[in-house]
């Protein structure tokens, strides 16, 4: 396939019009082949496809619960906004509920049946800190153990891929060690860390901060904590919800002030309202409230949100942000600290197909997975 | 002094702060030309650093004299203690105190600048941290010496002091601040913001105003919270808005020097010390002006904990940047060009630039110093005997 005069978002986040070629669900070659036919593609923008590493459902659908329907429609969903990578999040839950969402989610990737490509699994629910566990319960507070984790990397194949914890917690040092072994990427969220323990932890091998700013210990210039330390490190990438509800725009541009944009990544962390109406929900016992696009509980705890990592895209370049910086935030730096980077996260050659076309006013014509049209503008 | 001095080898901090080896010519008071003088005789500064003289744009005081109280005598112990630390301009800075202090400090500091020579660092202003700031972050300033904003104040304190007010701290969220500080602009004068509670929107209002510095940042002001940033929020993602950093690495931590300079950039921060009359002395117990405060690992407090200033200088605040991985080049920048930049003085200092004021500091390899030059004569020179 090959997809002409498309302004193209290139490997090192320049727009330049080109040639895209496609072979084998690969990018197998940029550049310009004027005589050769093609498809059209001169009215769009030509991005990477955009990786979601923290999001916990949409569309009615909660991963905790969703069967391989429940699984696709979700996928469904993310493709239609340009995510082509999508990495289920499991909150807190019982080990019943985290066993079958681990062998569904599984499954799911075995089969590849679904439009986003599931790369993979984010543990957002062992170790947390019962201070900072935000809407998580507290009876789900486990200690680090490496047995545990090693438990549910069996129940998932080896799919987990990023796993949230608590530093501070006893025995945390020695999981994000053995997790490093095993290649999987430690995150430091839920978390009351001061600022010397989330140092060990950075030393461990800790590469992502969830969440930034939500759930942590807040910053203080003369006790600086987890944030002073994620902040400062360029060994650390920080995640930032980009709803403008968890943080004030005000923030977020503090954020890429402070990181760069090598080293922030966007996420929703959008739960199963996304995509559904405003209203009241109960799932799983809970009663969540949605309003003005924010979830909460009725205790006014934020639960997640129901915007999509693509609205958070156009909120950074609403701040001000260039396009192809909020982009890449959304796109190579989260495939980067998950490791999938030789494979996704950019326009480049031998990289899979992953892409979509978009007009200047984001109204999305088509998304690609791995060279395969997984959606298409006027379709569902 | 003679009209002209050339100084040979040094590695030079020009003013695009990078360092070069080369020559400085001095005549009359300003440098005249850099360059090679191959040749012509001069002052060897071989394995030297030649920096522009630092800038002290907040402070108290320092060697048990506190401008508040200081005559002619304590001002010139203060400017020469600030010249053996490289500082060769200082901005005194006088607090909300009672009316009779204020008077009496503000018509004494602007006798000294008129008069000029100090035989130290020169004062070329004046910096007013009050009386319009805010009760509920008040730090150590009294409640009864807050004021309201007003501008009939503002003038009586400048008319006090000669016109010699170059800059002043205000909370924005004070009714009349606006007027006040839109007012203050178009005299010249420098409007920080700061021993505030404001919130993101009217900070921005206050920098849409005019202000452009935030004093000691962090301190004094409501902390950052991400749904509700506040003035940090507005201050550190602003670019029209300078911060001070105190870089006594007490006040505010290490980590989180680093993270303003990250936010801000390396032309966006200016290093203070807001030293208080301990810098200089012993460390332990004073008791002035009716308040006792303990001095102790370089930081003043009061009996309640409450932090009131520090005992170290900018000097000190260039060495705590270094330590912390910032380049020299920039450390220096953010105690001379930035802090020169935001007073409006960067045509006559804070850098080494043809016509500007020959004010330097001369540094060894460790940063210790070995001489400091204010208009081109040296008010510092270090000796082993000492």
């Amino acid at each position: 396939m090959l997809l002409r005069n498309a302004r193209v978002l290139q490997e090192d986040f320049v727009v330049r019009r080109c040639d895209v070629r496609i072979r084998a669900g690969r990018i197998s070659e940029i550049g310009s082949f004027p005589s050769e036919k093609g498809l059209d593609a001169a009215d769009y923008f030509l991005f990477p496809g955009l990786v979601e590493s923290h999001f916990h459902g949409a569309v009615g659908e909660d991963f905790h619960e969703a069967d391989q329907e429940g699984i696709r429609k979700i996928a469904a969903f993310e493709a239609a906004r340009g995510i082509t990578t999508i990495i289920p999040t499991l909150a807190s839950a019982s080990d019943e509920v985290l066993g079958y969402s681990l062998k569904s989610i599984s499954r799911a990737i075995k089969t590849r049946t679904a439009a986003s490509a599931i790369r993979g699994i984010h543990l957002e629910c062992l170790y947390f800190s019962p201070q900072y566990r935000g809407s998580d319960f507290a009876h789900f507070l486990q200690r680090p153990s490496v047995e545990k984790l090693e438990r549910f990397i069996q129940l998932s194949e080896g799919h987990i891929r990023s796993m949230t914890l608590a530093p501070e917690l006893e025995g945390a040092m020695d999981v994000i060690r053995y997790a490093r072994k095993r290649g999987i990427t430690i995150q430091l969220g839920h978390t009351g860390a001061d600022y010397e323990t989330a140092m060990k932890a950075i030393e461990a091998g800790a590469m992502v901060a969830t969440h930034t700013f939500n759930a942590m210990v807040p910053l203080h210039h003369r006790a600086p904590g987890i944030l002073g330390a994620v902040l400062t490190d360029d060994r650390v990438t920080c995640e930032m919800i980009g709803d403008l509800i968890h943080l004030h725009g005000a923030v977020l541009q503090l954020l890429c002030r402070v990181k760069g944009m090598d080293r922030v990544s966007l996420v929703s962390d959008s739960m199963y309202a996304a995509g559904l109406p405003e209203g009241t929900y109960t799932r799983e016992g809970r009663t969540c409230i949605i309003h003005k696009g924010a979830v909460r509980l009725p205790d006014g705890t934020i639960s997640g949100s129901t915007f999509t990592l693509l609205d958070g895209v156009k909120n950074l370049v609403e701040l001000g942000i260039p396009v192809e910086q909020a982009i890449k935030a959304a796109s190579l730096n989260p495939a980067r600290t998950l490791g999938l980077s030789d494979r996704i996260g950019s326009i480049s050659v031998g990289k899979e197909a992953d892409f979509f076309l978009t007009d200047e006013n984001w109204r999305i014509q088509a998304t690609y997975v791995g060279g395969e049209c997984v959606y298409r503008r006027g379709t569902v | 002094m003679s009209t002209e001095l050339i100084l040979l080898h040094a590695a030079v901090l020009q003013d695009d702060f990078t360092f070069r080896t080369c020559d400085v010519r001095i005549r009359q008071g300003k440098i005249a030309e850099i360059g090679s003088f191959t040749g012509e005789e001069g002052l060897n500064l071989s394995g030297r650093y030649l920096l522009p003289g630092l800038v002290e744009s907040h402070f108290h005081g320092a060697v048990g004299e506190d401008f508040h109280e200081a005559d002619r005598e304590g001002i010139r112990k203060i400017a020469a203690y600030e010249a053996a630390h490289g500082i060769t301009t200082i901005i005194p800075t006088i607090s909300s105190s009672r009316d009779a202090v204020v008077e009496y400090s503000l018509r004494t500091v602007g006798e000294a600048i008129r008069e000029g020579n100090t035989g130290g660092s020169a004062i070329r202003g004046i910096h007013l941290e009050g009386p319009f700031l805010s009760d509920a972050r008040k730090g150590s300033h009294l409640t009864i010496y807050l004021h309201r904003p007003s501008i009939e104040e503002l003038d009586r304190l400048d008319k006090l002091s000669g016109g010699n007010v170059r800059s002043m701290t205000i909370a924005p969220e004070l009714e009349g601040a606006m007027d006040v500080i839109r007012y203050a602009c178009s005299k010249k004068i420098t409007i920080q913001i700061g021993h505030t509670a404001a919130d993101y929107a009217t900070t921005i209002k206050a920098i849409d105003a005019g202000a452009t510095v935030a004093t000691h940042t962090f301190n004094g002001m409501e902390p950052l919270h991400h749904r509700s940033p506040g003035v940090l929020g507005a201050v550190l993602t602003d670019d029209r808005v300078t911060c001070e950093m105190i870089g006594d690495l007490v006040h505010v931590q290490g980590p989180v020097l680093q993270l303003i300079y990250r936010a801000k950039g390396p032309e966006r921060v200016s290093l203070v010390s807001d030293s208080m009359y301990g810098a200089g002395l012993p460390e332990g117990e004073y008791t002035r002006q009716g308040r006792t405060r303990t001095v102790q690992g370089g930081v003043a407090r009061l009996p309640d904990g409450t932090i009131s200033g520090s005992a170290r200088t900018i000097l000190d605040g260039v060495r705590n940047l270094v330590g912390l991985g910032i380049p020299l080049e920039q450390a220096v920048k953010a105690a001379s060009y930035n802090p020169a930049r935001t007073l409006g003085l960067a045509a006559s200092i804070g850098s080494i630039a043809v016509s500007k004021e020959a004010d330097f500091v001369i540094m060894d390899k460790a940063l210790a110093v070995q001489a400091t030059l204010v208009g081109g004569c040296f008010v510092y020179q270090y000796s082993d005997t000492k």
